[in-house]
């Protein structure tokens, strides 16, 4: 498929790994986009592409919209077959596996990563919680031995899917581990996973678009400032 | 035509997640063996074959375990190319995983709510519901199913809801209203649980409201998969 003339614009923001997502898997493609950076108000655009959720990111395709991130990323894959490398992995029962890793991380560290942003910094609740968060990514680091096949990344030795939906969480998890002063990227508990998440960081398609820690902490002051004074929607 | 051994179902009977998978291998006319699990008792199988979750459905293809029944779904889809369940475009691909797992997370999450709290919360659960249904409602509009003439993975996806939905209504006493509010939804209930794979693959009515109704009264939130 070629990617000449198709305009791509995505409607996100820097801070949200789940914008991230689809910034990996653009540049995976090496394609260009327009970046639509939404703030703390929706814009129009976003509540006409995404009416059902409202929420980033939307990618918008020759005017078409796409939500969901990992739909996105699949989208992304699927579109574009011969730029870049493959996101998904070529074997069905291997992609099987990705999307099940996929699921779990979706369903346990969005909601941690939440539970921990405004907890006191070295408070019991915030050890205990970081504990539970560690044992997921405990589970998950049997997967990155089985994944991976003593390759780089989940993905072999490019990032994949899992990289990617997995990668993507590291700029929360960095910055809580300073706001918090909690302890998750522990070498003795997790050493692929730690050694694999400096890998991703330095990885070219995420490099740019991964915040640098005290950006994040700076940002995380902002959103709970501006959460604790507006209603949840 | 696969062996039987080579593709082993564990399920629940009771099951909506269970019976999405099965309507699939029997869409793409795959021959599976199927094993009924006791939820209160799991087979050493189903622990060793899914023991993250250690719920069902499982599929075990030629040994290989796969978990999760939307993964499940385009795993069959993948490896049986008859009958293809998924539109080849991505745009269409990328709209019927967008309604599938709307429907997985939020519309679940709202009718577990509407089926287990009382008062107020469920109150607020069932409005939630049916602005869910409005949008599906929407979908809908000008096409017979989701998938368009005939059923599909989206379809699959939403299926439970045609069915297991009013048994929930009627185990724990509410009323969504979509016959009444959701003229779309309502004639797609009606057309996809009189499609042939679907009609001959559900639970007897009566046992599963039974089923739910004590599964309500246990007041357990372990669900009974809904993987």
């Amino acid at each position: 498929m070629t990617s000449e003339g198709n305009e791509i614009k995505l409607i996100g923001a820097w801070p949200s790994p789940f914008v991230m997502r689809v910034r990996i898997a653009l540049n995976l493609k090496k394609l260009g986009y327009e970046m639509l950076e939404e703030t703390f108000k929706k814009s129009e655009l976003l509540l006409k592409s995404n009416p059902v959720y409202k929420k980033m990111p939307v990618l918008i395709h020759d005017g078409k919209p796409i939500c969901e991130s990992m739909i996105i990323v699949e989208y992304i894959d699927e579109t574009w077959t011969s730029d870049g490398a493959s996101i998904l992995p070529s074997d069905s029962y291997d992609r099987a596996i990705a999307r099940f890793w996929t699921a779990y991380i979706d369903n346990k560290i969005p909601d941690a990563i939440s539970k921990l942003r405004p907890m006191v910094r070295g408070s019991v609740e915030a050890e205990a919680e970081a504990e539970k968060l560690v044992a997921t990514l405990q589970v998950i680091e049997e997967a990155f031995e089985k994944c991976s096949k003593g390759q780089s990344f989940f993905g072999g030795n490019n990032i994949g899917y899992l990289d990617i939906a997995l990668g993507s969480c590291l700029a929360w998890i960095k910055a809580l581990e300073k706001m918090v002063e909690i302890k998750i990227l522990i070498k003795e508990k997790i050493p692929g996973l730690v050694s694999w998440s400096e890998r991703f960081c330095a990885h070219d398609a995420v490099r740019e678009v991964m915040p640098e820690t005290d950006k994040m902490v700076e940002f995380a002051k902002v959103l709970l400032s501006v959460m604790a004074t507006t209603p949840a929607n | 035509m696969v062996a039987s051994a080579a593709v082993r179902l564990f399920g629940m009977w009771a099951s909506p997640a269970v019976r999405r998978v099965e309507w699939a291998l029997k869409l793409k006319g795959i021959e599976y063996e199927y094993i009924e699990e006791d939820l209160s008792n799991k087979s050493s199988s189903l622990l060793e074959f899914n023991p993250i979750n250690k719920q069902v459905p499982v599929l075990v293809h030629n040994g290989n375990p796969i978990v999760e029944s939307l993964v499940i779904l385009e795993y069959i889809d993948e490896t049986w190319k008859d009958n293809p369940i998924l539109p080849v475009d991505p745009l269409e691909r990328s709209k019927a995983r967008f309604w599938a797992t709307f429907v997985d997370v939020k519309c679940r999450e709202e009718s577990r709510k509407a089926f287990f709290m009382e008062g107020e919360e469920k109150e607020k659960a069932i409005e939630n519901l049916q602005v869910q249904l409005k949008a599906l409602d929407e979908e809908l509009e000008g096409k017979k199913f989701f998938s368009g003439d005939h059923i599909g993975y989206t379809d699959l996806a939403v299926g439970w809801m045609a069915f297991w939905l009013g048994v929930g209504e009627e185990a724990a006493g509410f009323k969504a209203n979509y016959d009444l509010k959701f003229p779309n939804f309502s004639r797609w209930m009606k057309d996809f649980l009189a499609e042939p794979v679907i009609k001959d693959n559900l639970p007897p009515r009566e046992k599963t409201v039974e089923f739910f109704r004590s599964f309500k009264q246990l007041g357990s939130c372990t669900k009974v998969n809904q993987k």
